[in-house]
């Protein structure tokens, strides 16, 4: 009776555990079907919004040897190939020789006459041609042309322009942008954060007033993030218009970051600086070295480990943080990553492309599987330097 | 104590949980979930006053924009709501109501036999309150290819708007009245706020527009239709989220004084089609049914 | 002489560089009183009788059951016990998953599963909450939704009570377990031994002996964990519904929290819609501070008594 009891409590503990792997997988097996097809290396170095081209393209015949294939609408004239896409019509193939690899721009500025970027997977929106009697006439997707249609008015008729688009829905922005807010959050917070453990930890006298800083500095951890968010864009603004920010900004959602990392960064540092041992410290003062030296020069090093864990931690965090965000950087996507303008991380990226007018589920998901590689990396880096120190320490 | 907690809750869900919904009877009638935007939207409130509606119920549910309506519907069965008819329905599993036997449609929004419309209006900022001369200038020019061109209007049906096209030029012709437009204007920056329904239709003239104007840039701020007028004329014309043009998908009203505007209109006509899942048996249905269905005085779809 | 200078330019450094250190410790102190100060004061601002968009009554505020913006009314008494109800349930979900799987960990899994399971936690806890939400919106809803069919129950799509009462539970299981994981690795080998030399079986000692042990800790973990889900928002926002009146107790009815009230339809900048948000988030951090006083009473005199024994 014991024994089964036994067992059947152990199994238990096993049905448990395995709860947690089963819920694990089943949301990695979500995201990877439903965002798998959407992730190219081209989303990387894609601009969220489309760039727009009004061209003009060299009507003149050429003799092509082409090598196409494939089943999409060919064009003679120009030896590219089209086909419908959804509502659109994109181009699959183009080739070599192709008059599309010379397109010259008709944008007024300092791009006129310039040879313009065409590639496979661009979209082809409207051409202005000359019909057979010579009158101007529209065609492409503003007439609802299909591919067909389009192949046979590119084939026949002489083409005044061309406007067509690039692809769309990168990430390179939102990276850059989720850079800059690491890099900037990092740089305030940590040295406010090692300043405060070394107080903490090692001018340690225990009176009413350090015990208040203690509590207060870990009540702050148990702040939501969306607080933080309210505070910071009534707080923290004032500061970044000093900046020249006119609107809510990556700035100051770094600035409000910083803040939010504070109690994450002075705990995971004040564990790091208990650890090293209290001899060495003792030993460097006995040896005439001041207060101040041993810590820079013994407590520190030896807590670097720690320190390190600590920031890969908060650059979790940052990644991860969406509400106080939402407050404090906006949502719109732009693709023109800068301090002091609207931006979205990352997280962000996400929440506003759900709680848009066509939230782009695929696109949503393919981000979120970056985001578990980085954090993934960044994890095992921790465990990594851990290992390593370990090993130095044994030594 | 934790244990006294845990059952009082468990008891408290259990009475909770029979209370609501049917227990399983095939001839039960499903209880129809009502869905309705924001109140900053235009699109509420041209469905609200087509349908004539006081108050709505408690028990609707609000979405964010015309996409999370359609995503939400999508998901519930039992579910009727609204959108634009700008918005494609194809593949997404739902379909359009015929209101009192008049298929939703271009033709029937243009011959006035569909009523549930509404146009999408723009206003603009007053003359010398932009950012810079030139600013000013192209948004005369946007605002001319908007309304007065074939292109444009051809750009704006092909997003869904629907637009007569009579007595629409081409716009080499309007081209000669803006000297904006031969100069680069990759510095200058169009901002626009106001209705998320207009989101399409506006994104695709601004795209298009923008290789014919010197390559400007654009930052669509849609948030809906009240905050069309308040960023360019009203409270938060010099707030943080000011903008340039602001739209709307209603009239403006008459608290909305566009008098002081450089220049307002309407650009085109959209109709609000009401939603439902396509599996469901009702095909038609009449305004007296959607006033009591969403003011909570009718239950069911049928 | 050298050496006098040299030490005393070392202890003005010293001076200095301690009072820096002093320094940035104020800083990051002071930030909780900021935002004590400026919740309190702009979340205080709608009540008081000069304010610009129209006062709002507080005992309304506070006791209302129904929160209707376009309507102007702004009760937010339900959302309270929604929110209350919404954590502690994913938190009796998600306690005895968290503990019997810590314990499972350091005590009865082999090494190398061990460490997998770990690997598992630590990649649990650090997927962004808007990770889970996109998460939630997909499946969890779907699963809601064939759990009511089952049961005859129809639901607004999935958005329910009870996908945020598993959303959060998942959310804070990683969080507990965690925690749980460092308290009973630290329960000491000898009571263990002594447990076994007893006659116990390894099964009854992890039970009985090591778990009690490890109460204190476990129980800590469970407070942050309760402190997780009360301010979760992202994700309970895209699951939850948002209804107009409450509170809700049935698991297939729509809910609201105060943090997914706080986060939706954010489009002012100004208004009363605006400040609201800002009494709700003092509300939310009344809420915090109280169950966190009262939860950590309940820890400390649990606590007693199992000393006394």
């Amino acid at each position: 009776m014991r024994k089964i009891k036994d067992y059947i409590l152990n199994a238990i503990t096993y049905i448990a555990s395995g709860i947690s792997v089963l819920i694990l997988g089943v949301l990695l097996v979500y995201l990877l079907v439903n965002g798998v097809k959407s992730i190219n290396l081209k989303m990387f170095s894609d601009d969220y919004w489309a760039k727009n081209y009004l061209v003009e393209v060299d009507s003149d015949s050429r003799n092509f040897d082409s090598k196409y294939n494939g089943d999409d609408y060919y064009i003679k004239k120009y030896d590219i190939a089209i086909k419908d896409d959804d509502k659109e019509i994109v181009v699959t193939y183009i080739g070599e020789n192709s008059q599309f690899n010379e397109l010259k721009s008709l944008t007024v500025g300092d791009s006129l006459g310039m040879i313009t970027p065409f590639d496979v997977g661009y979209k082809i929106e409207s051409i202005e041609y000359l019909d057979s009697n010579g009158v101007i006439s529209i065609g492409g997707v503003l007439l609802k042309h299909n591919a067909i249609e389009v192949a046979q008015i590119l084939n026949e008729n002489h083409v005044n322009s061309i406007y067509y688009q690039s692809t769309s829905g990168g990430i390179k922005a939102s990276i850059i942008n989720t850079l800059i807010l690491i890099f900037v959050s990092l740089l305030i917070a940590t040295p406010i954060s090692i300043c405060s453990a070394i107080y903490l930890n090692e001018y340690n006298s225990k009176n009413k007033f350090n015990q208040l800083l203690s509590v207060s500095i870990e009540t702050l951890a148990g702040v939501p993030s969306i607080i933080y968010g309210l505070v910071g864009i009534t707080v923290l603004f004032p500061v970044t218009q000093l900046f020249g920010a006119t609107t809510t900004s990556v700035l100051l959602g770094a600035l409000t970051m910083a803040v939010i990392l504070l109690p994450t960064m002075i705990k995971a540092t004040q564990v790091a600086l208990a650890q090293v041992d209290q001899g060495l410290k003792d030993a460097s003062l006995s040896l005439g070295a001041t207060k101040v030296q041993t810590i820079n020069k013994v407590v520190l090093p030896g807590a670097m480990n720690g320190i390190l864990s600590g920031l890969l931690l908060c650059v979790s965090k940052v990644i991860g943080e969406s509400a106080a965000l939402v407050y404090t950087m906006g949502t719109f996507i732009s693709d023109t990553p800068s301090l002091t303008n609207q931006g979205t991380s990352l997280s962000l990226m996400i929440y506003s492309i759900m709680s848009n007018d066509n939230p782009n589920f695929e696109l949503a998901c393919a981000i979120s599987l970056i985001i578990l590689v980085i954090v993934l990396v960044l994890n095992i880096s921790v465990k990594l330097i851990n290992y390593k120190f370990n090993k130095l320490g044994q030594r | 104590m934790k244990k006294i907690l845990i059952l009082g809750l468990v008891a408290l869900l259990l009475t909770g949980c029979s209370s609501n919904g049917s227990t399983g009877n095939e001839e039960t009638k499903q209880i129809v979930n009502i869905y309705t935007r924001d109140s900053a939207s235009g699109t509420r409130e041209a469905f609200e006053k087509a349908i004539d509606l006081d108050v709505i119920s408690n028990t609707a549910i609000e979405v964010a924009s015309n996409g999370d309506m359609i995503t939400k519907v999508k998901s519930d069965e039992n579910a009727i709501g609204y959108v634009s008819l700008s918005t494609d329905l194809l593949n997404t599993g739902l379909k359009a109501l015929n209101i009192e036997g008049v298929v939703p449609s271009v033709d029937t929004v243009l011959n006035d036999t569909y009523s549930m419309k509404r146009p999408f209006s723009y206003v603009t900022r007053a003359a010398g309150d932009y950012k810079s001369e030139e600013l000013q200038q192209l948004v005369v020019a946007y605002l001319d290819y908007l309304n007065n061109s074939i292109e444009g209007a051809l750009v704006v049906s092909a997003a869904g708007g629907i637009v007569d096209t009579s007595g629409k030029v081409a716009f080499s012709t309007l081209k000669g009245n803006h000297s904006i437009l031969n100069q680069d204007n990759s510095h200058l920056t169009i901002n626009t706020a106001g209705s998320t329904s207009v989101a399409s239709t506006l994104q695709a003239t601004l795209e298009a527009f923008s290789p014919m104007a010197g390559n400007f840039k654009f930052t669509m701020n849609q948030t809906g239709s009240s905050d069309g007028y308040k960023r360019v004329l009203g409270s938060e014309k010099d707030g943080v989220n000011q903008a340039d043009i602001g739209f709307a998908s209603r009239d403006f009203s008459d608290q909305e004084d566009v008098t002081s505007a450089l220049n307002s209109g309407i650009y085109c006509i959209d109709a609000v089609v009401v939603i439902v899942n396509e599996n469901s048996e009702v095909n038609d249905i009449t305004l007296d049914t959607l006033n009591a269905i969403y003011a909570g005085t009718q239950t069911t779809l049928k | 002489m050298n050496n006098l200078k040299t030490t005393k330019l070392n202890k003005i450094i010293d001076k200095v560089v301690s009072n820096i250190y002093l320094l940035m410790t104020l800083i990051s102190a002071s930030f909780m009183l900021i935002i004590i100060i400026f919740i309190l004061f702009k979340g205080l601002s709608p009540f008081m009788s000069n304010y610009q968009y129209g006062v709002v009554n507080f005992l309304d505020f506070l006791f209302g059951t129904q929160y209707r913006p376009d309507m102007g009314i702004y009760g937010v008494g339900f959302i309270i016990i929604n929110t209350l109800v919404s954590a502690l349930l994913a938190l009796s979900i998600a306690f005895p998953i968290s503990v019997l799987t810590a314990l499972f960990v350091v005590k009865i899994a082999p090494q190398r599963l061990s460490e997998f399971m770990k690997v598992v936690i630590d990649l649990l806890a650090s997927i962004p909450s808007i990770v889970y939400g996109v998460f939630a919106a997909g499946i969890i809803t779907k699963f809601t939704m064939t759990i009511a069919s089952m049961l005859g129950v129809q639901t607004y799509g999935g958005t329910s009570l009870l996908s945020v009462v598993i959303l959060l539970a998942i959310m804070i299981f990683p969080t507990i377990t965690s925690i749980s994981i460092s308290s009973i690795s630290s329960v000491s080998e000898d009571l263990q031994h002594a447990s076994l030399a007893l006659g116990a079986t390894k099964v009854q000692t992890n039970f009985k002996v090591v778990l009690l042990s490890a109460k204190q800790g476990i129980f800590a973990g469970a407070i942050l964990g309760v402190g997780r889900a009360f301010g979760e928002a992202t994700a309970v926002s895209m699951v939850a519904g948002n209804k107009m009146f409450g509170p809700t107790f049935g698991l297939f009815n729509t809910t609201r929290t105060l943090t997914s009230t706080m986060i939706a339809g954010l489009k002012e900048t100004s208004g009363l819609d605006y400040d609201i948000r800002f009494s709700i988030g003092l509300v939310l951090l009344i809420i915090i501070l109280i169950t966190n006083f009262g939860l950590n009473f309940i820890k400390n005199k649990v606590g007693k008594t199992h000393e006394k024994n």
